[in-house]
């Protein structure tokens, strides 16, 4: 035995043992070798959540399903709504009517219906931030009405409303200033943060005009709506893809989705909206804008400027026994476009903005941030983070400020735009 | 100097890049919820505690080029001897128990996208159980796979967070209450135990030119890209930190160019984890090694199985309950390692200094 046991290594054979050590790390490794029965399987792209009068949540999953097919025929995006007394109950119902089992890894929009977030969102999205098999790098919106019927809805411009959704809250659109959007983990801080303060983009649907193909009823009040997909169904990359959904058998009538409103939260709660130069306002102030066109009324004209540049700075210091704050806004302009025609020399240097439209600019631009800010200190929302500053920068004076701040702050805002040249 | 010596560079590399790979999932959110933004203050600590260990045991190891064992048998006996390593042993399987347990959990959550069956885990042990059946210079090649595998892992994965993350989080520095930090400190003395690994080192590394500064820079280059993870952490978690567990697998999903490429990140999280690997089975080698010495025989394959067995059975048995596993080791069992990985390792400097002067008595 003893001799056995000291020779095993070598008896064995080490290259073999290596070799099955390799083929164990491949099974270790291998994730199951992503094999996941894809027909029972519910790959959720987008959930809305609504909270009904008794209490309790309606969850909407649109799902993709992909289709076994060679020819790269339609596949089926699938709505589908559960209900509970908890998020997690609703998503097991889903998983009961169906028997598909919801995995939330590629859920990408976390969509909140109007009821919703005028109680505590932490109610449901508690639910997404302790989800290990879910990214809290989705992004978050609420909207008017009801989420299930926004996720329902038929765009003209995506095959599935998820992708729409995405496209408008993509990073991109708030580069330019002109969404705010919001992903559940910077929210998450926020709430959990002293200010207790948030945001996230406000969706409205547009009606498409006559004649965009649209038809029939409003529709999106089925709690189980088939939308037909072409091709690979892959990530939001299939522009035009569909040609119209009403067409195809869709009873929704086609709607565009508009996000540059605001809604402003406190303690999870909204309280408030920004309207939409209020949020291209807050957007410069917060964000790194890389380019922005901002509309100057001036006269019996209106022009188009583009901001590039853009650099803001939030300033709090306590000074005199007094909690300041400083909103600094500095952007470079050049003139894009006009409401009337424009002599050539002008359209020739769009650099040479005029005088009196920067100073315009500047000062909508000002009143747009004092909109924004009394707005917010209205409702409690701490938007610029002060009682986040105070703590980090003056903590000597956290004490004595922290329940009185948003009250006895002075604000100032300065903005600063020049032309290009 | 016996044939089963590591070479310096090879405990180099174990210092730099073993000791940080296995503090990275569990610890930046235990750490977070007990002292917030001044988490670096409290990994400070412990980690400063062991520096000054390993820098102890490295100084032994350049004076002296004894091991344990005869540096105990010349001063107590063999029989004290081959207890004290009997003990050794338990100790180095029982601090391998939390960081597998934490690894397997790790790899759960990470690799699968609903929770596999516990068979999956256990390819790791016929993995460790031939690993530990070799003798330490396995451990120094171990090491030298390790540093490539640590150069295109880890700090690709900072470099991708490094842009998500908001060091002002990390404001107002000092805050927290001392209690608070101490108690973050303590909670995580079972992460920074690697000082009783040098205990078995003595007398096995090959010295060369500048060994104590080669390897205590070693530590300091671990000890720095643990502290910059954690300030990226909490950078980029800030407030909801406490609630990101397995942060290493997290930070670098907020880089931008992953929405174009996918989770490109993985590939990464895949080498560390090979990397994860390699750094934990170095406890149940010691362990091994520790009885083979009490033992005084060669019947490392029987010895391997024991120590893999007995944790594969604990493993099994508290699959279900790690955070009481944790909460047993980190709130309650946190003096056993600073008896091992502190105390034993300073009482082994005060044996060597105090042998000093009498060597140069007897000289003269």
């Amino acid at each position: 035995m003893k001799r056995l046991l000291l020779r095993m290594p070598r008896f064995l054979g080490e290259k073999l043992i290596i070799v099955i050590i390799f083929f164990l790390f491949t099974l270790f490794f291998s994730n199951d070798f992503g094999l996941i029965d894809i027909q029972k399987t519910a790959i959720i792209l987008a959930a809305g959540v609504d909270k009904n009068e008794e209490g309790t949540f309606s969850v909407t999953a649109q799902i993709a399903v992909p289709q076994a097919s060679k020819s790269g025929g339609e596949n089926k995006a699938v709505s589908v709504t559960g209900e509970g007394e908890t998020v997690a109950q609703a998503f097991k119902e889903i998983n009961a009517k169906t028997g598909w089992f919801p995995k939330l890894i590629f859920c990408d929009l976390i969509l909140l219906g109007e009821d919703t977030a005028k109680e505590n969102l932490f109610d449901c999205l508690g639910y997404f931030l302790s989800n290990e098999y879910m990214s809290d790098n989705c992004l978050l919106a609420t909207c008017e009405g009801k989420a299930e019927e926004v996720l329902n809805a038929t765009v003209p411009t995506e095959n599935m409303t998820s992708f729409a959704l995405q496209k408008i809250l993509a990073s991109e659109a708030k580069q330019a200033g002109n969404i705010s959007t919001i992903n559940l983990k910077d929210f998450a801080v926020g709430y959990f943060a002293e200010h207790k303060s948030g945001f996230m983009p406000y969706i409205r649907m547009i009606p498409q005009s006559e004649g965009a193909g649209s038809g029939g009823d409003s529709g999106g009040q089925s709690s189980f709506s088939i939308l037909p997909v072409q091709g690979n169904g892959g990530s939001g990359g299939s522009s035009g893809g569909k040609s119209g959904g009403g067409s195809q058998g869709s009873k929704s009538q086609e709607k565009m989705f508009d996000a540059t409103a605001t809604a402003i939260f406190y303690e999870g709660k909204q309280v408030g909206l920004l309207e939409k130069n209020q949020s291209f306002a807050m957007n410069l102030a917060l964000n790194n804008i890389r380019q922005a066109t901002l509309q100057v009324p001036l006269k019996d004209k209106v022009y188009a400027i583009d901001l590039t540049d853009v650099s803001s700075d939030i300033h709090f210091e306590i000074k005199n026994n007094n909690p300041l704050l400083k909103v600094s806004l500095k952007a470079t302009a050049q003139t894009s476009d006009a409401s009337t025609p424009r002599p050539l020399e002008e359209i020739a240097t769009p650099t040479q903005v005029k005088k009196e439209v920067l100073k315009k600019a500047e000062e909508n631009l000002k009143n747009s941030l004092i909109s924004v800010f009394e707005t917010c200190r209205a409702v409690k929302c701490d938007i610029f983070e002060v009682l986040d500053k105070l703590q980090k920068y003056e903590p000597d004076y956290h004490k004595a400020f922290k329940d009185i701040l948003l009250q006895r702050i002075i604000p100032s805002f300065e903005v600063k735009i020049t032309s290009a040249s | 100097m016996n044939s089963n010596a590591i070479s310096t560079r090879q405990l180099c590399f174990i210092l730099a890049f073993f000791l940080p790979v296995n503090k990275l999932a569990i610890l930046p959110s235990v750490l977070a919820k007990y002292a917030g933004n001044d988490l670096l203050i409290a990994a400070l600590l412990p980690l400063v505690l062991q520096g000054g260990v390993i820098f102890g045991l490295l100084w032994l190891m350049q004076k002296r080029e004894q091991t344990l064992f005869e540096l105990i048998e010349e001063k107590f006996g063999n029989t004290v001897a081959r207890v004290c390593y009997f003990i050794l042993a338990v100790y180095f399987a029982f601090s391998a128990l939390l960081p597998l347990a934490e690894h397997k959990i790790y790899i759960e959550y990470i690799m699968y996208d609903s929770l596999p069956s516990l068979l999956i885990f256990l390819p790791f042990f016929f993995f460790s159980a031939y690993a530990a059946a070799k003798g330490l210079n396995s451990t120094g090649r171990a090491a030298d796979v390790g540093m490539p595998l640590f150069l295109f892992s880890l700090p690709i994965l900072l470099f991708m967070a490094i842009a998500s993350a908001d060091f002002t989080s990390l404001l107002p520095v000092g805050r927290t209450p001392f209690g608070d930090i101490l108690q973050g400190s303590t909670s995580i003395l079972s992460w920074c135990s690697e000082g009783a690994w040098l205990l078995l080192f003595l007398g096995n590394v090959k010295l060369e030119r500048r060994f104590l500064l080669k390897t205590s820079l070693s530590y300091v280059f671990g000890a720095l890209i643990l502290l910059v993870f954690l300030a990226i952490f909490y950078g980029i978690f800030s407030t909801v930190a406490i609630n990101e567990s397995f942060a290493v697998a997290k930070i670098a999903r907020y880089y931008n160019a992953l929405k174009t490429l996918g989770r490109v990140d993985y590939l990464f999280i895949y080498i560390l984890s090979l990397l994860q690997l390699f750094a934990l089975t170095v406890p149940l080698q010691l362990s091994v090694q520790s009885l083979k010495k009490c033992f005084n025989s060669d019947m490392v394959s029987l010895f391997s199985l024991i120590v893999n067995g007995a944790i594969l059975a604990v493993i099994i048995l508290t699959a279900q309950s790690f955070p009481v596993l944790e909460r047993v080791i980190n709130g309650y069992l946190f003096p056993v390692f600073l008896v091992f990985a502190n105390l034993i390792p300073l009482l082994c400097l005060l044996f060597a200094i105090k042998k000093k002067p009498k060597r140069k008595d007897s000289s003269v």
